[in-house]
């Protein structure tokens, strides 16, 4: 995505001559003191010849040295010029000023950032717990609290006999769990009071909520009045873990976040790395991962159609979009090595060579594919029963589309032409000729069609990337001339120097020169961004990853209510959010 | 089991033998998805691994089911959710840890995250992987299976023997 061009940035210091512009790569941040930030940000919404309409990230880093401690970063879009912004600010008294009268998607994050940091958010409706439960004393996030946690709970395993040895070396001393009080503590905290007649828990543990969401419905009858989520139930502490690994030892991480789209998430993962590094990737690595991309992004819709049938008590539809899945898989397990979360990906290429044969597989599959969406067509869009529930339901329109920072297929559906692989080709994908389907109202069917499409447009591409690796047989396929790339196995093991450099790199990490950088990958579920902050040691100093689903889950309390609780299930079948990734 | 005179259609057999026969070949499992194991769960559980031939039918609640497969990561603000489900699950019943994750906190040594379901449920049987693949659930299943003939012809299924420490030597330096 092109980012702001300096000049235009050096024009804001006309209306705020106190802003200070950093600049790394292409990346540039505005910084301004705390009394000015929600002027500016308004400023930026509003003005005509800026227009940041559109909300994409808010965070905080922690600098526990500085004065005041805390940083909030935000990052906006501009849907009219096509470019990025970024503005920091420091939040003195450890506050900051809502931006949630600005666009509404910030409830969310400000929620989340009060929850890890601490920070209040002044103005905001309900500040509570985004992830954890109501009474968690700490801040996790906090660079002074430990990664694993405060062990005060005697824990034991229930597996081990009273009084032998256990069994294995582990800690039976635990962080507190909480009880079920604490539960009720935090769903109180989210719904004070109740409006209407009964409330509703769905979830957390709900085939239906496609992992582990908690809704609470204010009911009036079968009408939801109002609507609360929440999350946390998957909360994993990934943002905390990779403060303490390499940036190569957070790929498997980033796998483990959309586990339905791993190999996106490694692809955006890695590229917002080797943009902070400054990597060239080969030219075979590239074409490799747009085509591996596309086959997940053909895998990660299969589940959502499988599931979202299936939810609406279609379960042939579910037995045949696994039938297809098992190809796919089959094809990752046989390039990669792993069916699911395969983490083929590496800085500067791709972890193997393609195997002999994995091609025609490939050629095999596409052949093959097209018959098959023609079956789940033929027997859902015009399914009498598909219509009645999708028609109509949970119309987003394009001004919540820039409200809430909503992404993906889901802004596609509106209508919104925006997609990261148009916008900020990476890899092959400003080589390869695809189409972007559009929605024209806004509802569940037009995200219903947009996915199937996308899944044509997805055959087309690999078919472009066969075509091209067939040519690009004997390439290299991983940049290890680049000091910051891990080389090879067989390199390792034949040269002295590859295994100096591969001990260096995986002990001390990859000495990532000092900056800060937000890219971001399309992943089927929506923009995936990482902004990674790099103090020049081997590790990430605060690396936040952007969640498509956790944006486009927030706008689901708005277009429930009026609406039955039938309709929910097929609300969120549509949004389609994978829990990994939301709470990562 | 015996079978009398060939082919005539007699049984003789115990009550005890009847109901281990039943149990452990109609394992219904309450279908809980947590995180990326839940996807090969349900793989599974659909077209080509298939496990409805073998009597296993996932089902979406506690009280119907006699095997809680613990797919994915459960974290600790989920640990009390997880225990109210397997106390509500009607006796006898077994668990299955999928993964690394249940089985011990998997990749995710942190704050939040449970390091190993057993700390709040009985587990029977540990299925190794991240994620494992449906062969190996199925793996697992087949185990718990033998673990049930095998409760019931009074042999508890070997168990890895645990090497205790005899005294310790306190050395001076
Ligand atoms: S064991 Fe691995 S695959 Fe399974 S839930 Fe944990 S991280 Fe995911």
């Amino acid at each position: 995505m092109p980012w702001i061009k300096r000049e235009k940035a050096e024009k804001i210091k006309e209306w705020f001559p106190s802003i200070k512009i950093t600049q790394y790569k292409d990346n540039i941040f505005l910084e301004i003191e705390k009394k000015e930030v929600k002027n500016l940000l308004k400023f930026l919404k509003e003005s005509p010849d800026y227009s940041f309409k559109m909300f994409i990230d808010f965070t905080c880093v922690d600098y526990p040295l500085h004065n005041p401690r805390f940083q909030g970063v935000y990052i906006l879009y501009s849907p009219e010029f096509k470019e990025r912004i970024g503005v920091k600010t420091w939040a003195t008294d450890d506050s900051l000023p809502t931006i949630t009268d600005l666009w509404k998607g910030a409830k969310w994050a400000e929620r989340e950032a009060y929850d890890m940091f601490g920070i209040k958010f002044e103005g905001h409706e309900n500040l509570v717990r985004m992830f954890m439960w109501e009474t968690y004393p700490y801040f996790p996030l906090r660079k002074d609290f430990p990664k694993e946690g405060i062990k005060d709970t005697y824990l034991p395993s229930l597996n081990e006999p009273e009084g032998s040895y256990p069994s294995h070396d582990y800690d039976p001393y635990h962080t507190a769990i909480p009880t079920l009080e604490d539960l009720e503590i935090t769903q109180k905290a989210r719904m004070p009071e109740k409006k209407a007649q009964i409330v509703l828990n769905w979830g957390p543990l709900h085939p239906g909520t496609h992992g582990t969401i908690w809704f609470i419905f204010d009911l009036e009858g079968e009408t939801v009045k109002n609507c609360e989520i929440i999350l946390g139930q998957l909360h994993r502490g990934i943002e905390k873990l990779s403060e303490d690994i390499t940036y190569t030892q957070v790929i498997p991480y980033t796998d483990r976040m959309d586990y339905i789209s791993a190999i996106c998430s490694n692809v955006a993962y890695v590229n917002a790395v080797e943009k902070l590094l400054d990597i060239e990737v080969p030219e075979k690595a590239k074409w490799i991962r747009t085509m591996l991309c596309e086959l997940q992004r053909i895998n990660s819709h299969l589940l959502w159609l499988g599931t979202f049938a299936l939810d609406l008590g279609a379960l042939t539809i579910f037995l045949y979009t696994f039938r297809e899945r098992e190809k796919i898989m089959d094809i990752i397990e046989g390039i990669a090595g792993i069916r699911l979360n395969s983490t083929y990906m590496r800085i500067g290429g791709v972890r193997m060579d393609l195997p002999e044969g994995a091609l025609d597989v490939i050629n095999h599959f596409i052949k093959d594919f097209p018959s098959k969406i023609k079956e789940y067509e033929d027997i859902l869009t015009k399914n009498r029963i598909w219509l009645k529930r999708n028609i109509g339901l949970g119309i987003i329109k394009e001004e919540d589309v820039y409200d809430y920072g909503i992404t993906g297929v889901v802004a596609r559906g509106s209508g919104v032409p925006y997609d990261i692989r148009m916008l900020d080709p990476t890899d092959a994908y400003d080589k390869v000729d695809f189409e972007i389907p559009l929605g024209t109202v806004g509802d569940c069917y037009d995200r219903y069609l947009v996915r199937m499409e996308e899944m044509r447009q997805s055959l087309e591409i690999i078919k472009q990337c066969v075509k091209k690796l067939q040519e690009l047989k004997d390439d290299k396929y991983l940049a290890t001339d680049n000091p910051y790339v891990l080389p090879t196995l067989e390199e390792t093991f034949n040269s002295i120097e590859a295994m100096v450099k591969d001990f260096n790199l995986r002990i001390y990490g990859e000495q990532a020169p000092e900056g800060e950088i937000y890219s971001s990958g399309e992943n089927p579920r929506g923009e995936l961004g990482f902004y990674i902050v790099s103090k020049g040691e081997g590790k990430p100093y605060r690396l936040r990853i952007r969640s498509g689903a956790f944006y486009n889950l927030q706008i689901f309390p708005e277009l429930i209510k009026g609406r039955t609780v039938a309709d929910a299930v097929v609300l969120l079948g549509s949004l389609d959010p994978v829990v990994g990734e939301t709470d990562r | 089991m015996a079978i009398i005179g060939g082919n005539n259609g007699i049984i003789l057999t115990t009550v005890e033998e009847v109901l281990s026969w039943g149990r452990r070949n109609s394992l219904w499992p309450v279908s809980i998805g947590l995180a990326c194991c839940a996807i090969e769960m349900m793989h599974t559980a659909a077209s080509r691994f298939d496990t409805d031939r073998m009597g296993i039918i996932f089902r979406g609640s506690p009280r119907q089911s006699d095997v809680l497969i613990v797919a994915g990561t459960v974290v600790n603000k989920v640990a009390p959710m997880l225990k109210l489900i397997y106390d509500q699950m009607p006796d006898p019943k077994w668990v299955i840890s999928m993964g690394g994750c249940s089985s011990g906190g998997g990749p995710f040594p942190t704050y939040s995250t449970l390091q190993g379901i057993d700390r709040i449920i009985p587990v029977d049987v540990y299925v190794p992987g991240c994620p494992p693949t449906p062969q190996a659930l199925l793996w697992g299943i087949h185990q718990l299976q033998k673990k049930i003939k095998a409760k019931q012809e009074g042999k508890e299924l070997k168990e890895i023997p645990v090497r205790t420490p005899k005294a310790s030597f306190p050395v001076k330096g």
